[in-house]
């Protein structure tokens, strides 16, 4: 009994998980991915047979094991930062093979074609960013401050959009414009967060100079995160461009979108006897099989080139994705099409449980929450959706949507995840003096919408009659048949 | 008892079944509802532009014409109207019997009472069932007249196919067939041909029958190939693929005016028995080898090429044509028929081009909304035909 009582002992459990937690660090990488996949595969699993968005498994494994380094191991030698940093490469292409997803969906053409669509991208983006920074400037965070966690939560995940569109097969103008605007967020994010941090980088520095005096912004401080912006597009869209061109056989055909020839024309007729013809199909064919490994070299080109040459990752994968294309017929029937779902589950398993795993979860066991965090979180996300709301209600019918429609999208633009937590944590590595109550408010309001919106937006997509049909509805009985059982017995009655 | 509406002889009305497309992919979309909430914005479209059985569908149907060129002009404005809406939902609206490469457990029953009934009854067949034909209705002056025309046009059912066939793909490969689609509708227990009657009093009899057994509720419980329409008061023609533009739409629905024109004059007896006992064969063959068929003529037992005798029925028509303004559309179609070219041939040689099914449909999304090109060469053709 005793040997039992001692085995249970609090201290012996704590101090043989530390030993444990800290060994992990040093164990081979492989087997500590190997072990993470297993455990948010399995959490996943769990998450689903509770009825519930695999994703939340994920991002629970990866909350519960950082939890169990900060409580067990609180000093910062034994946290799961070290661990987090071996796998940063991993994280990266996992997160920009989901963005590249993002980006294959992504439809330029639409936003020309109905302009409504494209206010309504900027006018949401800029409404809920100047909503979160004015909601937290009403708490005394100052204004360059504000503005950062603004950026930094004026965008939807397109990843946790298009996860959870994917998983209920969901289809509809809710759903496509949620991907569409979440696409465009993220650019928008991308192309703004430098520009923040260098305005707040730059009050900071005149602050520290002479309180109360804003310092002129520099063109030329301006200029450079611009010009990373464009050349990330430049070198994702040239990538992609170059995916497509290995892996697809489509050639030069905007001639004939632009003037499709008509069905009496002469020329048809020998076309199909091309003999050209069966080459291009055989290639057509072929080709196919290549998808897979030259979209995966161009995510492993686009992030590894983007950290060489320190320009915004994310952004090249979405044009990435953008230039190479979906080619939605063929994912049922086409093999590389069934490999590339799998990677984007690994790549999900991988992103959401990083994504649990990042908040800073050894802050909150060890100080707690204060009610002014919890106030301005809480204040920054309501004022987020009252904005999104406005600006989608403004243009929702002009752009061809109906009255629910629009306020289902502005619900559908709330998640946060995955990508929030990447910029918010870029924006704390850049700008180290960011106002703890502006940065730690992000971070709450980053878990709270981890939290809730996986399940609102699982729920808006099923109430707006967009999530695909779960089975088929299969009538075993015969419609017909107590109609003539009706009719013979009324017979029969007569008779 | 079904009434039978009276109507002007030859007149003339179009039901379009039309294909909604991502205009990104070209795969089918499930935009009904929201595509027919933005055109019905405009009150005149309402009754124009109805739902189908899927979300991927709608119904386009003019009005009641006596003339091609006006019929046109409305089948222009409609798809014009149609278009513009999708542009807002970036859907894509294209023509065409069936999509190459859709997968029916995809798609998603349109949600009224008869469609929801139709999805219980037929189980997966009503989710098959999305594939996009052509109605033309032509006015008869009564129901004798009516089931006349219904078995006169039967023996000319394989010229139809051929003319309009647009569905030579199913599940991203070539079927070999230059139509699919009335494979769809071959399954549905009353399809095919109505059953040889003598006149209106018979074929109530027959409905009679039928609705007794609990068989039929409506009309609209057949799904034959040429069927009376009573409540309209026409003989409706339904075996057409939807063609790739409107103005094969327009000209299909000249080529049915004229015929019946010549069709209705003609008082001897209704075809035979005969002519129904090589009806499947001959339709099968059209809708496998298109202008190539060899069709049996149960007359003489006599096989006979199919392009070459339906050159020579279109030469022989024209003197209706002219009499009902329809020239055009007329020699439209013979260029056709002597190229030996279709929707389906359309589609193999776009596929051949570009080598993928997927482009092929943004082309025929991108051909169904434009109208130049069609346009000047039918205009070309009445130059060459007023000058001869």
């Amino acid at each position: 009994v005793n040997t039992f009582i001692n085995f249970f002992d609090f201290e012996t459990v704590q101090s043989a998980l530390t030993a444990l937690l800290s060994s992990i660090a040093t164990w081979p990488p492989s087997v500590s991915l190997g072990l993470a996949l297993m455990l948010g595969a399995l959490a996943g699993e769990v998450a689903h047979r509770l009825h519930a968005a695999r994703i939340y498994g994920y991002w629970l494994a990866g909350a519960a094991c950082a939890s169990a380094f900060a409580l067990m191991a609180p000093s910062d030698a034994q946290s799961s930062a070290p661990l987090m940093q071996r796998f940063a490469w991993v994280f990266d292409i996992a997160l920009g093979w989901l963005l590249v997803e993002a980006g294959r969906r992504l439809d330029v053409q639409w936003l020309l074609r109905n302009p409504a669509l494209a206010v309504t991208a900027v006018l949401e983006w800029l409404l809920a960013a100047a909503g979160v920074s004015a909601a937290l400037m009403v708490m005394a965070v100052p204004w360059p401050h504000a503005l950062l966690a603004g950026v930094v939560l004026a965008h939807a995940s397109p990843v946790l959009v298009h996860s959870i569109s994917a998983s209920l097969r969901a289809e509809g103008q809710v759903a496509e414009r949620a991907m569409h605007l979440s696409a465009t967020g993220i650019v928008l994010t991308a192309v703004a967060l430098p520009v923040a941090l260098t305005m707040a980088q730059t009050h900071a520095q005149a602050a520290a100079v002479s309180a109360g005096v804003v310092a002129p912004l520099s063109v030329l401080s301006m200029a450079q995160p611009l010009t990373d912006a464009l050349a990330a597009l430049a070198v994702g869209a040239l990538l992609g461009a170059l995916v497509r061109w290995i892996s697809e056989p489509t050639r030069n055909v905007s001639a004939l979108r632009s003037a499709p020839p008509d069905i009496n024309t002469k020329a048809l007729t020998g076309a199909a006897a091309d003999k050209k013809a069966s080459a291009r199909k055989r290639r057509a064919r072929g080709t196919f099989m290549l998808r897979g490994p030259t979209l995966a070299g161009g995510v492993c080109l686009m992030v590894g080139l983007a950290q060489w040459w320190g320009l915004p990752a994310l952004l090249g994968c979405v044009a990435l994705g953008w230039a190479a294309r979906s080619r939605r017929y063929s994912s049922h029937s086409e093999p590389d099409d069934r490999m590339l779902s799998s990677v984007g589950t690994l790549a999900l398993v991988l992103v959401f449980m990083v994504a649990g795993a990042a908040l800073p979860w050894n802050a909150w066991w060890q100080h707690g929450l204060s009610e002014e965090v919890f106030l301005a979180a809480t204040g920054m996300l309501f004022a987020r959706l009252a904005m999104k709301v406005i600006a989608i209600g403004l243009t929702g019918s002009w752009s061809g949507l109906r009255l629910k429609q629009s306020i289902a999208l502005a619900l559908a633009l709330q998640p946060t995840s995955v990508t929030g937590v990447v910029f918010w944590m870029a924006a704390l590595t850049a700008f180290a003096a960011w106002n703890p109550l502006a940065s730690q408010a992000v971070a709450l309001a980053l878990l709270l919408g981890d939290v809730l919106m996986p399940a609102l937006l699982s729920w808006l997509l099923r109430v707006i009659g967009e999530a695909g049909e779960p089975h088929i509805e299969l009538q075993t009985t015969n419609s017909a048949r107590t109609r003539v059982i009706d009719t013979e017995l009324a017979g029969a009655a007569r008779i | 008892m079904l009434s039978y509406t009276t109507s002007q002889p030859l007149t003339m009305g179009v039901e379009l079944e039309l294909q909604l497309l991502h205009a990104r992919d070209g795969a089918l979309s499930r935009g009904a509802t929201d595509l027919i909430a933005v055109v019905h914005k405009k009150k005149a479209l309402q009754p124009r532009i109805t739902p189908e059985i899927t979300e991927s569908m709608v119904e386009l149907n003019t009005s009641i014409h006596t003339h091609h060129d006006p019929l046109l002009t409305e089948l222009r404005e409609l798809r014009d109207a149609l278009c513009e809406a999708g542009d807002k939902l970036n859907t894509a609206i294209a023509g065409g019997g069936a999509h190459p490469y859709s997968v029916w457990k995809d798609r998603r029953i349109y949600p009224t009472e008869r469609f929801l009934h139709t999805s219980k009854l037929y189980g997966y067949l009503a989710k098959q069932f999305t594939v996009f034909g052509q109605h033309v209705h032509i006015g008869c002056p009564s129901g004798d007249a009516a089931i006349a025309l219904t078995q006169r046009l039967a023996k000319y059912i394989p010229y139809f196919i051929a003319l309009s066939a647009a569905s030579p793909y199913s599940y991203g490969e070539d079927t070999s067939f230059e139509t699919s689609r009335l494979h769809a509708v071959a399954v549905f227990p009353l399809s095919g041909h109505m059953p040889r009657l003598a006149d209106w009093k018979e074929f109530n009899e027959y409905f009679d029958e039928m609705m007794g057994y609990g068989i039929v509720g409506s009309m609209k419980d057949f799904y034959w190939d040429i069927r009376p329409k009573p409540e309209f008061g026409t003989v409706e023609v339904r075996i057409f693929d939807t063609p790739l533009t409107v103005e094969m739409a327009a000209a299909l629905a000249a080529l049915v005016q004229t015929l019946s024109s010549r069709l209705m004059k003609q008082t001897d007896a209704l075809p035979g028995v005969a002519t129904y006992r090589v009806y499947g064969y001959n339709r099968f063959q059209a809708c496998r080898f298109g202008y190539d068929a060899m069709l049996i003529d149960p007359q003489t037992k006599e096989s006979f090429h199919l392009g070459e005798s339906l050159a020579t029925l279109l030469q022989s028509l024209m003197p209706e044509a002219a009499e009902l303004g329809n020239l055009k559309p007329m020699m439209y179609l013979q260029d056709l028929a002597s190229a030996q070219q279709n929707g389906a041939s359309w589609m193999r040689a776009m596929h051949a081009q570009t080598g993928t099914l997927e482009e092929v449909m943004r082309l025929q999304a991108a051909l169904f909304r434009q109208s130049s090109q069609s346009d000047a060469t039918m205009d070309a053709t009445k130059k060459v035909a007023a000058s001869a």
